[in-house]
């Protein structure tokens, strides 16, 4: 009976994308009624699909929970379920736990040892282990550290819960881009730019970055040639919100080659931060107090902001120091959570850079 | 040192001819659409030249064969060679007037090899006496001759059908097809066989040059759609140079499902798409759209992503805002009629929209334990506007709330809770407020010390029966009297449950220490006093009666509040009523 009423929520889910909060509804509802039951393989199966459509979104309020219990079931009965499924969505709990100031450094280290220790016992090499740290150490721009943290990566072959081919050379890219190799960055980024290797993220993200590094070292017209396509892509993406955390790099971008038309991406993405992750709204607040910087601040812009918005002002109507300032704030008191947790100063440094 | 030699790139032309021809178009009536565009593009050039010059389009069937003429600008010899046999050459793309030509690519002639394997070209240019026939081939050949008889300035396209296609050389089949690419366009279009003669394009153009009656535009709409629609408006952006018909659909309509349209570029027909023109939200119109200032991609099938794409899309969404916003001072009853059916397309706008929420939040809407009932009704029905975001909470709550009164909002849907937020927002006046199974069971009236007393052996059985099942029994006075027993569930999350704690989850700790935990309450089954089967319990001193009853009680409240029964559960249920069976006790087996 309720394995019935589960598969006509499922049906329901069906007509929806995952882009939808309401499908997610659906299958929360429909985990409900496996665990009422006690069937723990619908229940697995579930929380699985469920971890899928949430990593579509910004708000991942589920995620950490639903994994957990993934974690215990799997444990209970490893013989049962593919381990390479639950390892991949492991590296999602990992960027999930790397943003988030609140776990502190020696539960990330935990979760990463933990990681590590089940990708051995299941035949996979640390290739995966090393990317995660390699993104830890970007984000934190420790370019030496990501450096050494490549050579190991170097050492392993791909494997099946390896980064695609497009995200790791990305992430090879942004190192040289970091350490002022702006050429070295732009060669090495070839096949992604001429989209051999292409995934959700590449090549929008290296072009955003590209695009970014290519203005601080006054490359203004590969700036320009790169910010044509990105615009390109981001038209044919307007809904896809998940962009977001790779989008802060693009706002100062946005900013100097087309300012007319920074001010509605720049109220499309302000909305799109709204639920999002502490490291992706520290990378967007600094890149709007960077694209603001030049702005005369007493002007005033019109801009259709959502209710939710702490900024929000029914008179639609905002103020450019009160929009630099916001975010400066926010970027700053972000900088401070993670420098506490990571015990150094890596991300105010980037406020201060 | 040996001189390098520099080589070009040899090209296949059958190859090259195939690929472009049968992979571009997504339709092999597509020539149609391309003989068409030429021919228009032929007048519009000679109209820069004589601007009283009456453009005339001709097709016509004769023996099986297709003759496409037209009264255009024709072409020379040279410009054969060098725009005709030159593909991906055009003469339009360079040229001063290329903004009012339609096809710029120099390919659209190739989409005749899809239905024919020889293409015959006979013309005259505005410019000399000389015509000249060009005859291609499939193959990536050409001739040319000249044709000695007198011709009139123009151009004739002639085409054989390939056997597989031969159906689309009928009369009806053209006519159909060239009324859908070319039923806006201005210039007039015959379609001859040897017994038929029709022009294709009449009057369906007319709202583009001049105002028009709404009958006239919802007359049309019937006849292009074939639906009577509940409105029709005309809107104009000026920077995609760009005139529509918006029609507003008289049912409902799926926010899945895009709707199809009509849209033109150049008063040529382009795609039934609304090619991203229309914002998300506008399910609810389907739209006759004509451009002049926006692009065309390669194939013709849809418009290039632009800056002048992206500014005349906000500027359609804004036109849709502004209809939305002033309807119901233009015409309350279309206005009703608008809300009645597309409700739910009006909340997901207003949720986006504040302005547009201002002016339908009263009239819109919600359904409610008391029945569907507009904003403004439940804003004058009680000062706290009760909503429950959960479907479940809702089916289980809808009984109770009204035996206590209350008005709850069904907020499951889609937008309802962000509506009533953002309500609240704009008039601080209102109250919105979030009500749960838990806090009606708060409600409920304590029972006098006296006779809670009364009941204190029994609650304790009673929690004791249910105690695998984690379920605390109490008991309270409530309405309706009917219901003996109400159950609540756990605010338990789904993540708490059913698998054993892992020793190897790093997790466990983090999930404590990144958000304070929230009291969890066990789940409830409370007993109603008012009842006469409760009060009776009170003198059933039998545990094995007990038993029996709180276990049917239990599951009777589960199914009552729509909750799963899972086997363990029904088999207790089954078992109580037997087990009451067999005692005998005539009291309970009415339960």
């Amino acid at each position: 009976m309720y394995t019935l009423q589960i598969q006509k929520l499922l049906n329901k889910a069906s007509y929806l994308t995952d882009k939808e909060k309401d499908k997610l509804r659906y299958y929360l509802q429909a985990i409900q009624l496996a665990d009422e039951n006690n069937d723990i393989d619908w229940a697995y199966e579930l929380r699985m699909q469920l971890m899928d459509i949430e990593w579509e979104h910004n708000d991942r309020r589920n995620f950490l929970p639903t994994f957990s219990w993934l974690l215990n079931a799997y444990d209970e009965r490893p013989d049962q379920y593919n381990p390479e499924e639950l390892l991949w969505k492991y590296k999602w709990i990992i960027s999930e736990v790397q943003s988030n100031p609140q776990i502190s450094k020696d539960q990330v280290a935990s979760i990463m040892e933990d990681f590590k220790r089940r990708s051995e016992k299941e035949g996979y090499n640390l290739r995966a282990y090393h990317s995660k740290l390699l993104h830890e150490a970007a984000e934190e721009e420790d370019v030496e550290k990501s450096r050494l943290l490549q050579e190991q990566i170097n050492l392993f072959q791909r494997d099946g819960i390896s980064d695609c081919q497009a995200c790791e050379l990305d992430s090879e890219v942004l190192i040289h881009l970091q350490a002022n190799e702006f050429d070295k960055g732009y060669n090495k980024a070839q096949p992604i730019l001429q989209e051999q290797y292409t995934c959700a993220r590449v090549p929008i993200v290296t072009r955003i970055n590209l695009a970014y590094y290519a203005l601080k070292n006054d490359e203004v017209d590969i700036a320009q040639q790169l910010f044509e396509r990105i615009e390109q892509e981001l038209s044919e993406r307007e809904e896809d919100t998940y962009l977001i955390s790779s989008i802060g790099n693009f706002i100062p971008v946005v900013f100097r080659l087309k300012p007319m038309a920074a001010w509605s991406y720049l109220q499309q993405f302000m909305a799109w931060s709204l639920d999002t992750d502490k490291s992706t709204l520290f990378f967007f607040a600094k890149g709007v107090v960077e694209g603001l910087q030049n702005y005369q601040t007493t002007d005033k812009v019109p801009l259709v902001l959502d209710a939710q918005h702490p900024l929000y002002d029914s008179s639609g109507k905002y103020q450019v120091a009160d929009i630099y300032q916001h975010y400066l704030d926010a970027a700053r008191k972000l900088a401070e959570e993670f420098d506490i947790r990571n015990q150094n100063r890596n991300f105010s440094k980037q406020l201060l850079s | 040192m040996e001189r390098k030699e520099s080589y070009i790139f040899q090209v296949n032309l059958k190859g090259m001819i195939s690929l472009l021809s049968e992979h571009l178009y997504s339709n092999p009536n597509t020539f149609v659409r391309e003989l068409l565009q030429n021919a228009v593009d032929a007048i519009t050039a000679i109209q820069h030249i004589d601007e009283h010059h009456r453009g005339k389009i001709t097709v016509r069937l004769d023996s099986g064969r297709l003759i496409f003429e037209d009264n255009g600008i024709g072409l020379t010899e040279a410009e054969i060679h060098q725009f005709i046999a030159v593909i991906g050459e055009s003469s339009k793309r360079d040229s001063v007037d290329a903004q009012d030509f339609i096809g710029k690519f120099g390919i659209g002639l190739l989409s005749c090899f899809v239905v024919s394997n020889e293409i015959v070209l006979e013309t005259r240019s505005a410019m000399n006496d000389q015509a000249v026939r060009w005859v291609g081939l499939s193959n990536g050949t050409y001739q040319i001759e000249m044709i000695t008889e007198e011709r009139p300035i123009g151009t004739r396209v002639i085409l054989t059908p390939k056997k597989e296609w031969v159906h689309l050389f009928t009369f009806s089949s053209l006519q159909q097809n060239l009324s859908y690419y070319g039923d806006l366009l201005p210039i007039p279009i015959e379609c001859v066989s040897e017994d038929q003669q029709v022009i294709i394009n009449d009057a369906t153009g007319m709202w583009l040059e001049k105002q028009v009656s709404k009958e006239t535009l919802l007359q049309l709409g019937s006849t292009v759609f074939h639906t009577n629609f509940i409105d029709a408006f005309c809107i104009q952006v000026p920077v995609g140079g760009l005139k529509a018909i918006v029609y507003i659909l008289p049912h409902k309509a799926q926010f899945s499902n895009r709707q199809n349209h009509k849209l033109y570029l150049k008063r040529m027909f382009l795609s039934d798409d609304d090619c991203r023109l229309l914002p998300r939200w506008a399910f609810f119109v389907r739209c006759i759209i004509n451009t002049d200032g926006l692009q065309a991609t390669a194939s013709r099938e849809s418009l290039m992503a632009n800056d002048a794409l992206k500014e005349t899309q906000k500027e359609i969404a804004e036109a849709l805002k502004d209809y939305l916003r002033n309807i119901r001072t233009i015409d309350e009853n279309i206005y009703n009629n608008l809300i009645n059916t597309h409700y739910l397309h009006i909340k997901a706008i207003a949720a986006e929209d504040i302005e547009l929420l201002r002016v339908f939040i009263d009239d819109l809407p919600f359904e409610t334990n008391k029945g569907v009932r507009t904003f403004k009704n439940i804003k004058q029905y009680q000062d706290i506007i009760y909503y429950t975001p959960n479907i479940d909470d809702f089916k289980q709550m809808r009984r109770i709330a009204e035996s206590q009164g209350l008005l709850v909002i069904n907020a499951a849907y889609t937008f309802e809770e962000e509506l009533l937020k953002k309500a609240q927002r704009l008039d601080a006046s209102i109250q919105v407020k979030e009500i749960t199974p838990r806090d009606i069971l708060a409600s409920f009236h304590e029972l006098p010390p006296e006779q809670e007393i009364a009941y204190f052996t029994f609650l304790d059985k009673a929690s004791e029966v249910l105690k695998e099942q984690h379920c605390e029994v109490i008991v309270k006075s409530y309405a309706p009297q009917d219901i003996p027993a109400l159950y609540i569930a756990s605010n338990e999350s789904i993540t708490h449950s059913t698998v054993k704690k892992s020793v190897d989850n790093p997790l466990h700790d983090i999930l404590g220490s990144i958000s304070p935990k929230k009291k969890t309450n066990k789940p409830v089954l409370c007993l109603n006093s008012s009842n006469k089967l409760i009060n009776n319990l009170l003198t059933v001193k039998d545990d094995y009666i007990i038993r029996s009853v709180v276990h049917v009680l239990y599951v009777q409240s589960l199914l009552l509040g729509k909750y799963p029964v899972n086997d363990r559960e029904m088999m207790l249920f089954n078992e109580g009523i037997n087990n009451l069976l067999i005692m005998g006790i005539d009291n309970f087996i009415n339960i």
